[in-house]
């Protein structure tokens, strides 16, 4: 929500010398950015000695603040209490606060944007778009667990980035910047809940429902100016469901859409959810037309491509900026779905083991795999999966003047839904039942061919991925030079990939070590 | 909404361990590539 560059000088100076500049408050060389957005409020407000600027997701029926005057001056107690009251809003926020010797930042427990710190020379920077920090990402200082976690697929939310030095907030955590430097600090574990029994009678749809509007409305809104990501998912399909209320006729619908034989199954699927939801408009995006890794695409052309950033982020660019000229300023989706109908670990089968490394795997890797879980953050009050989704996809909705909303992350449905006894969580139950008594078609609940992009992963791992991976063993890598890719090993998997035919199942993995290459190329100072 | 008239019995709250984590596999997201993550943990 915000990005900013604060000197060790603007914190030893009174706070009534911050101005409004009509993008951002300064400060002499200090500089703090709100991300403008109807859905989003920011305040900087003052007891005379502190200065806080807070930005919070706005609430329903809360009143936009108008303009961003400088610092709001507060007596003492006043202040406090309108940080703390801040700082325990329902809905995201962050806030920077600044005194004599120390600048806080403090991040929400819906970390919807995620927000990048790093600090040198007197200065401390931040930014929910890590390629802002890239003057800090430098090629000859990666974390060696963090490379290994991305290389292997273990994915761990954590104040790790791939650069040392560069770190992310994590959800509810503090970074204080002193003279002895930044320092991150992990908040208390959050507590989760476990099934419990149903009352007999109990209509689980209908809180269901409940729950889910009260999710949908509990932050500000324009219904002519959203659009709902309505792939034909379970997840999707039920936010669109509870979005899509009579007194909003106005919602616009969005989707990639599948090649392959899933294709015109998607189409027809999502046509009658259109149809019953009352949807008015739809915004369609062919994924083949913009594969991973396409020659028009964000990482081709030479943009600095955070490796952090949704594997699909080229299709994911044009249907956002398809939106976006369609009015549209916020997007709901269903991220959080799959968390919220996932089993507990006692009601599924033991894990299968985690694979041998390929040949591709590096000695660095290999030096590190018994690291990976070191210095992750702790339970979190929504699931790590679903802040990992966040840190992934919310950049790029924000450079595109998005904001996106995730109801079926919301705490209170996480609850509802760990309360909720295995067969209503299985197979994603809920959300299938819940259709049908929308009067969906059995197509619609329980589509028959599965819909997934494994069609279009192939196809871009054919045309561009493997090739890239090529141009790495033959011109030299990042993670070759570095040790985390083995050279000769990266070569004759890259040869046995070549090798298949034009429907063979490509070994879809290795997409992470050309975006992981391709993100270190764009983000650092390569060979520093 | 007061779940209490949908659920009975006293819910039991507690910090999840580190496995119980790892365990919540599944990723949000439209990425085939992230399904596969789910394969290998």
């Amino acid at each position: 929500m915000l990005k900013f560059s604060i000197t060790r000088a603007s914190l030893d100076s009174g706070s009534v010398e911050w101005t409004w500049t009509g993008h951002e408050w300064r400060h002499g060389a200090s500089r703090i950015e709100p991300y403008e957005h109807p859905g989003i409020c920011h305040e900087m407000i003052t007891d005379g000695t502190a200065v806080a600027v807070i930005s919070t997701e706005r609430g329903r029926g809360t009143d936009a603040i108008p303009g961003r005057p400088p610092p709001v001056r507060l007596a003492p107690d006043a202040y406090r209490a309108r940080l703390r009251a801040a700082c325990h809003g329902a809905l995201d926020w962050t806030a920077v606060e600044l005194t004599p010797r120390t600048a806080t930042v403090r991040a929400g427990a819906w970390a919807v944007a995620p927000l990048y710190l790093a600090s040198d020379n007197g200065k401390l920077d931040g930014s929910w778009d890590l390629a802002d920090l890239r003057g800090h990402c430098r090629a000859g200082a990666l974390v060696d667990r963090e490379v290994a976690r991305v290389l292997r697929l273990q994915h761990r939310y954590t104040h790790d980035t791939l650069w040392e030095g560069v770190h992310r907030l994590t959800e509810r955590s503090t970074a204080s910047w002193t003279a002895d430097g930044l320092a991150l600090a992990y908040p208390p574990g959050a507590p989760h809940t476990e099934p419990r029994a149903l009352r007999p009678g109990a209509d689980v749809l209908d809180a269901y429902e409940q729950l889910l509007a009260q999710a949908i409305t509990r932050r500000h809104f324009i219904a002519d100016h959203s659009a709902v990501e309505l792939s034909g998912g379970m997840d999707s399909a039920n936010v669109a469901a509870g979005l899509t209320e009579p007194d909003r006729p106005d919602i616009t619908a969005a989707a990639m859409l599948l090649d392959g034989e899933a294709r015109e199954q998607q189409i027809r699927r999502r046509k009658e959810m259109i149809s019953a939801f009352g949807i008015a408009r739809d915004v369609c995006t062919d994924v083949m037309a913009h594969l991973p890794l396409n020659p028009a695409g964000r990482r081709a052309n030479g943009q600095a491509v955070s490796p952090y950033d949704d594997p699909w982020t080229e299709a994911e660019e044009v249907m956002m900026r398809a939106l976006t000229r369609a009015g549209m300023w916020w997007s709901f989706g269903g991220t959080g779905g799959d968390e919220l109908t996932s089993l507990r670990d006692d009601e599924r089968p033991p894990a299968g083991e985690v694979p041998t490394p390929g040949p591709w795997t590096g000695q660095r890797t290999l030096a590190v795999v018994d690291h990976i879980n070191d210095g992750i953050a702790p339970s979190a009050v929504l699931y790590d999966s679903t802040l990992l989704a966040f840190a992934c996809r919310t950049p790029q909705f924000m450079r595109n003047g998005l904001w996106p909303v995730s109801p079926l992350a919301d705490p209170e449905l996480i609850r509802f839904a760990e309360w909720l006894p295995r067969p209503w969580r299985e197979h994603k139950a809920l959300n299938r039942l819940r259709l049908v008594r929308l009067g969906l078609s059995p197509e619609a609940v329980h589509a028959p061919t599965p819909e997934n992009f494994v069609h279009a992963m192939n196809a871009a791992m054919r045309r561009y991925v493997v090739p890239f991976l090529e141009s790495m063993v033959r011109e030299g890598s990042v993670l070759i030079d570095a040790g985390f890719v083995d050279g000769s090993g990266l070569a004759k998997t890259v040869d046995s990939e070549f090798l298949k035919g034009p429907h063979g199942e490509m070994d879809r993995t290795l997409f992470h070590i050309a975006s992981t290459e391709i993100g270190l190329r764009g983000m650092s100072g390569v060979g520093e | 909404m007061n779940l209490e008239e949908v659920f009975s019995g006293t819910p039991v709250f507690t910090v999840p361990t580190l496995r119980e984590r790892l365990e919540t596999k599944k990723f949000s997201g439209n990425s085939d590539t992230n399904t596969e993550r789910d394969e290998h943990e």
